[in-house]
């Protein structure tokens, strides 16, 4: 519908910026190895599992999922908390590079995907957003969440 | 959304149901207990109104003539027996179905459905009195009360009435609950049917009501539609005035000249008392308002996140206390403590209220057992002791089936028939006792019939023929007893109809042991059976051994351990095809490390030994540092797939452990291994 926008977060991974629905984060916070307990068994993207407010929350890794080549920790680094479907046994956390900023978008500006191939475990991306000069390029959460359940096995 | 308020009415009526069955129980032990009748009475009256309400027709009808029947009983018209008992179980049994599938649609179960409503009515069948031309319905009344006053309510819906949800019927039938009433409605208003508004209301009513409640018990019937009906209640005369002839005609007249009721004019005859009996009536309780509210009903899921909130309250502080000591700030230290003390009592308090008691459930075994037994042609007691002990409701719903199945075995194969019991010198009536109380940090149920009991001898030949112990081997009574819990001893021999139905005492056991219990027999022939369970207060906190495996801590429970042995590096070539020796004794190890993929590592380890299906079983660990009393949390679902890790723990200072699932460990290792 004209007029109708949704709210964005952007981050950095590598040189490029993302995006996903903000509706669904619950928490940002840096990113410290230290904090993140390896769970035995598990693919490399999944770097663990980490204590938010006394729930164990998985933490995955998006540059290792997105094969991204030499990425290197930072004080960046950080941690996007999400909740798809709201639900508290759903969250996980996605280590990014940098997380930009939060911002609104109408629909009718979101533009078919620039990227023609998928990058990593990622297929296909939802659409592109020309913001500030940058490109940005939309992430479904839930196309992440189905690419990880069907690897992870 | 009328999905959502009909879930909410189904888990209110197994409420109401369970309350029924209850007082049902009650009422078979004392079969004039007036208010045992009164509260069956209303369990029943509300599971009709909402039935109606949220479309369950069939379970309205059907209630509506059991209802019917139980005015009868309390209105004293009717005396309660075995027969009416035997009659509403198997009627509570029908409504638990209505409230499962909703209308019953089958053609089949529909003509059973009306030969029970047939057998309801027959217990009511003297001259039905139904509603005559005039549209006058009464209730007869047998008996005239003293201290009764009768009113004269006039009710004049508005005719938007209805668009509030509100049925002004239901107002006749709590007027009716007040009482014995005489209605006349006034139907002259309602239009043709083609000009007929469904959604307005049209009727009015005349209400003589006689009763013994005050006037504003009357006013309270219309507290919610007070602003949508013209409303006037006003005391006509003393004592019950219903019956008498002179008000029938009275009401006839005005109903032929069309003319409605006043009060004043009713108020104007003199109502002679003289036949009103002398005798005091008991005074009947006001049930409604002094039921007062003594529990909420609350969201499971709310309670979790408390525990929730609270677990991470605890964590934290203990955070703060480390601190608070390091800084050898006096002042810090002593305001650390006194928080503790307060999350302590924080935690307790969260964890009792994610507690249920034992109660609920033992319904459902008092029901069994009267039901079994009266088929079986048994006499039995069933005593219920410490049905206040209160559990975890997670341990709770995997308790109630291998306590079925327990209490089943009581009344199938324990309790002799009663000829039987008076030859071996018993009262011909068994007893079971149902018996729970706590015992240090755990709750111990036991179920001790004094029936035939089991002689260990048959139970030791049966375990040699089938080959589950060695000829040779002495065994001490208990050790015989444990047998039982052996896979493969039941037989199939004894499939009755009721217990046996080939699960036997193994399937208990190992329901049991899912939810870390353990199972116990003790017998002696004649004399009879005790089942024991000793089970944990709570599934979500486990006392475990927190060990190292590379650098991930991770927690065994201590439930499975038997013993911790250091293995020294000059030791390690002990271990040869999988198997180590030490003390005398040879079993299997698994090595930790090559489990969770971990590098090999040359070091000091431990082997810390567990029980598996009744084998010993070493799981080689790198170092152990200690016994904590650990809060189990689950993974996300981005990891529920995870096999061998039951959850993790949050330890004191933050960090996080892996709880391992010793049986699924062991279980994924064997598999693996056989794949390979």
């Amino acid at each position: 519908m004209e007029g109708d926008f949704i709210t964005l977060i952007s981050f950095n991974l590598g040189d490029q910026v993302y995006a996903f629905d903000s509706l669904q984060v619950r928490n940002i916070l840096p990113y410290e190895e230290g904090n993140v307990a390896k769970v035995p068994n598990t693919k490399d993207f999944i770097l663990g599992v980490i204590n938010l407010h006394g729930n164990i929350v998985p933490v995955t890794d998006l540059r290792i999922i997105m094969k991204i080549a030499d990425w290197k920790n930072s004080k960046d680094t950080s941690i996007i908390v999400v909740s798809p479907e709201d639900k508290l046994e759903s969250q996980f956390g996605i280590v990014v590079d940098l997380v930009k900023e939060v911002f609104e978008v109408e629909n009718d500006r979101i533009m078919p995907p620039s990227f023609q191939k998928g990058i990593g475990l990622i297929e296909s991306f939802e659409g592109t957003v020309q913001e500030k000069d940058e490109f940005v390029h939309m992430i479904d959460l839930m196309h992440v969440i189905n690419q990880i359940e069907s690897k992870n096995v | 959304m009328i999905d959502k308020f009909r879930a909410k009415f189904v888990e209110e009526s197994l409420d109401n149901v369970h309350d029924l069955e209850e007082a049902l129980l009650l009422l078979e032990n004392d079969k004039g207990d007036k208010e045992i009748i009164e509260r069956i009475f209303r369990a029943m009256h509300s599971l009709k109104g909402g039935g109606a309400m949220f479309g369950f027709n069939d379970l309205s009808e059907f209630t509506h003539h059991l209802e019917t029947v139980f005015d009868w009983v309390r209105n004293g018209k009717l005396s309660v027996t075995d027969d009416l008992i035997s009659l509403t179980f198997n009627a509570i049994d029908q409504i638990k179905h209505f409230l499962n599938v909703g209308d019953i649609t089958d053609p089949q179960e529909k003509k059973e459905l009306n030969v029970f409503i047939t057998r309801i009515q027959q217990f009511v069948s003297s001259p039905s009195v139904g509603k005559d031309d005039n549209n006058i319905s009464e209730d007869i009344s047998s008996t005239e009360d003293d201290e009764s006053k009768t009113f004269l309510v006039t009710i004049k819906p508005h005719s938007n009435i209805l668009q509030n949800g509100t049925n002004p019927l239901f107002l006749l039938d709590d007027l009716h609950a007040l009482g014995q009433a005489v209605v006349i409605s006034y139907t002259d208003n309602v239009p043709e049917i083609e000009n007929l508004d469904p959604e307005s209301c049209f009727v009015s009513w005349d209400v003589l009501l006689n009763t013994v409640e005050p006037i504003n018990e009357i006013q309270d019937v219309f507290i919610f539609v007070e602003d949508e009906c013209d409303l006037d209640i006003s005391e006509i005369s003393k004592g019950n005035i219903l019956q008498r002839a002179e008000l029938k005609n009275f009401i006839d007249e005005a109903v032929h000249s069309g003319q409605k009721l006043s009060s004043e004019v009713l108020k104007g005859i003199s109502w002679v008392t003289e036949n009103i009996s002398t005798e005091p009536a008991e005074k009947k309780k006001v049930q409604l308002k002094e039921h007062k509210i003594s529990s909420i009903r609350v969201a499971s899921t709310k309670i979790d996140e408390l525990v929730n909130l609270v677990s991470e309250l605890v964590t934290i502080q203990a955070q703060l206390n480390l601190h608070a000591e390091n800084s050898g700030d006096a002042q810090l230290v002593n305001l650390s403590e006194n928080i503790q003390k307060l999350t302590r009592q924080l935690r307790d308090n969260a964890f009792e209220i994610s507690l249920i008691p034992i109660q609920n459930d033992l319904m459902r075994f008092q029901r069994l057992v009267r039901d079994l037994s009266k088929e079986l042609n048994k006499e039995i007691d069933f005593i219920i002791e410490g049905g206040d002990i209160e559990l975890d409701k997670n341990i709770i719903e995997h308790l109630t089936d291998p306590l079925l199945h327990m209490i089943r075995n009581c009344v199938d194969h324990g309790i002799e028939m009663p000829d039987e019991r008076i030859k071996k010198g018993k009262s011909p009536k068994g007893t079971i006792i149902f018996k729970a109380y706590y015992e240090g940090a755990s709750v111990i149920i036991k179920v001790i019939d004094d029936g035939k009991g089991i002689n260990p001898e048959v139970i030791h030949k049966k375990a040699i023929a089938k080959g589950l112990v060695d000829e040779n081997v002495e065994l001490t009574k208990k050790e015989i007893f444990d047998l039982v819990f052996m896979s493969g001893f039941s037989t199939k021999e004894s499939v009755s109809d009721l217990s046996g139905r080939g699960v036997g005492m193994d399937v208990v056991k190992r329901k049991i042991g899912e939810i870390r219990g353990e199972v116990s027999i003790d017998s002696e022939p004649d004399k009879g059976t005790t089942v024991t369970l000793e089970l944990p207060l709570t599934l979500s906190i486990i006392d475990g051994l927190l060990v190292t495996v590379s650098d991930t801590q991770y927690v065994i429970p201590i439930s499975s351990i038997e013993k911790i042995y250091p293995l020294e590096v000059e030791d390690q070539n002990k271990i040869f095809n999988g198997v180590i020796t030490l003390e005398g004794e040879q079993f299997p190890v698994i090595d930790l490390r090559d489990i969770f993929n971990e590098e090999e590592f040359d070091g000091k380890k431990h082997i810390i030994q567990v029980k598996f299906e009744n084998k010993k079983i070493g799981l080689i660990v790198d170092e152990v540092i200690g016994e904590f009393q650990t809060v189990v949390k689950p993974f996300g679902r981005l990891l529920r797939d995870q096999e061998v890790i039951s959850g993790a723990s949050i330890m004191g200072d933050g960090t996080i452990s892996m709880v391992v699932d010793v049986n699924r460990l062991i279980h994924h290792h064997w598999v693996q291994k056989l794949h390979k």
